[in-house]
């Protein structure tokens, strides 16, 4: 399959991936803030960056396969993946902690009248939805034309279960944070967006577990 | 059918679903606004808080910071609240808790009527108009009217309860 693969697809395919990941990292500098000093929302954009992190790994290990000859790639592969899942697994457990705090300070602030709800509204009513969306509709344009590009390098990426199974959960992670950002009251949003980012962190959890598994697999069969 | 054209029927029901979201957001007609007080209490009176929130609040709300009172008589063990009585007529320092944005202490009337000041020293409270929060039990407009809250931010302030229309009176610290 790797000789028949157009290469310079695949690589735009790469970098558009890479963009999206940069774009997430870089979401806090897009988003217009009121105050700085306090705790900020916006984790929802950058909490895709747990899913799309580990999307960019499994593109990159296929564009490596170009490389690296197949044989050592076999044996690093397995440790590698081991490795990046565990930590990946920790950094979301603590991102998961993170965020669910923020959201405990949040919804007790909302519904601690009058001056809770007061300090919620001064502080967090106004959740840059404009910024949000922009940054998404950027971040779902790139994906797409991922897709595309992927698509297009060779049709058998379409038979690599994993590999679309891991960009629709990226996809719909991209649409649960849309929903969460414009389906509720204004003033609620930076309480869903917080919602949406432990959401898409738990998907990225089951994806790491699914990865620290199937590395763990690997490299039993790699010593047996 | 063959697996492309699953693939592209795929992206553009995400594509459409997405564009809907957007658009949706982009034209309703409550667009996030920084609130003030009076929003505050136009937020309370028109019951707006969602359902789930509350279901957030009742599952994990024990998990979050309590202010840390002085009470004028503890609550007996396993109570869902602080302080039994809260000190009347006298100030109650808040301190310093460098490193926390907020804490939030909220008030239960258990007899008669009071009035809670709260005056707080952090510079940017003024900014959020939190400077000085002050408000009557029982208070009509809310959920319930026998419980207020007041925010603390990270320098603390102080804090007065006095009975109103000399007649005795008891809260609590939930």
């Amino acid at each position: 399959m790797l000789e028949e693969m157009r290469k310079p697809f695949f690589i735009i395919a790469l970098a558009l991936m890479l963009c999206v990941v940069l774009v997430e990292v870089g979401s806090p500098w897009f988003m217009r803030v009121t105050d700085k000093s306090f705790d900020l929302p916006g984790y929802g954009i950058q909490y895709l960056v747990f899913v799309d992190a580990f999307l960019f790994y499994v593109s990159l290990l296929i564009g490596l396969a170009l490389i690296i000859p197949e044989r050592i790639q076999g044996r690093v592969q397995g440790c590698a993946t081991l490795i990046i899942s565990f930590f990946g697994c920790l950094g979301i457990i603590a991102s998961i902690i993170i965020a669910f705090v923020f959201l405990l300070i949040l919804v007790t602030l909302l519904l601690s009248p009058i001056f809770g709800t007061a300090a919620y509204l001064a502080i967090y009513g106004d959740f840059d939805r404009s910024g949000a969306n922009i940054t998404l509709s950027l971040i779902m344009a790139l994906k797409i034309a991922f897709v595309i590009f992927l698509i297009l390098a060779h049709q058998r990426f379409l038979q690599n279960k994993s590999l679309v199974l891991l960009t629709l959960t990226s996809l719909l992670a991209n649409l649960i944070i849309s929903f969460l950002h414009n389906f509720v009251p204004g003033v609620l949003v930076s309480i869903t967006d917080t919602l949406g980012a432990i959401i898409v962190a738990i998907l990225a959890l089951i994806w790491a577990i699914v990865f620290i598994v199937g590395s763990i697999i690997a490299i039993v069969k790699a010593i047996h | 059918m063959d697996s492309k054209k699953i693939v592209i029927i795929v992206l553009i029901l995400i594509i459409a679903a997405f564009v809907v979201f957007v658009t949706w957001g982009s034209l309703s007609g409550e667009q996030p606004k920084r609130g003030d007080r009076n929003d505050a209490g136009k937020f309370v009176k028109e019951k707006k808080t969602p359902p789930w929130a509350k279901v957030i609040k009742s599952l994990f709300g024990s998990l979050s910071k309590k202010m840390a009172l002085r009470c004028a008589k503890a609550a007996p063990d396993g109570a869902d609240y602080q302080c039994e009585e809260m000190p009347l007529n006298e100030e109650i320092k808040i301190p310093e808790e460098p490193g926390t944005s907020f804490r939030t202490a909220s008030f239960i009337l258990a007899k008669g009527k009071a009035r809670i000041e709260y005056n707080d020293r952090t510079e940017k409270a003024d900014d959020f108009d939190l400077d000085e929060q002050e408000f009557n039990l029982p208070d009509l407009e809310l959920d319930d009217p026998n419980i207020g809250s007041i925010v603390a931010l990270e320098k603390g302030g102080s804090l007065k309860i006095t009975c109103l229309e000399n007649k005795p009176c008891q809260v609590k610290l939930q």
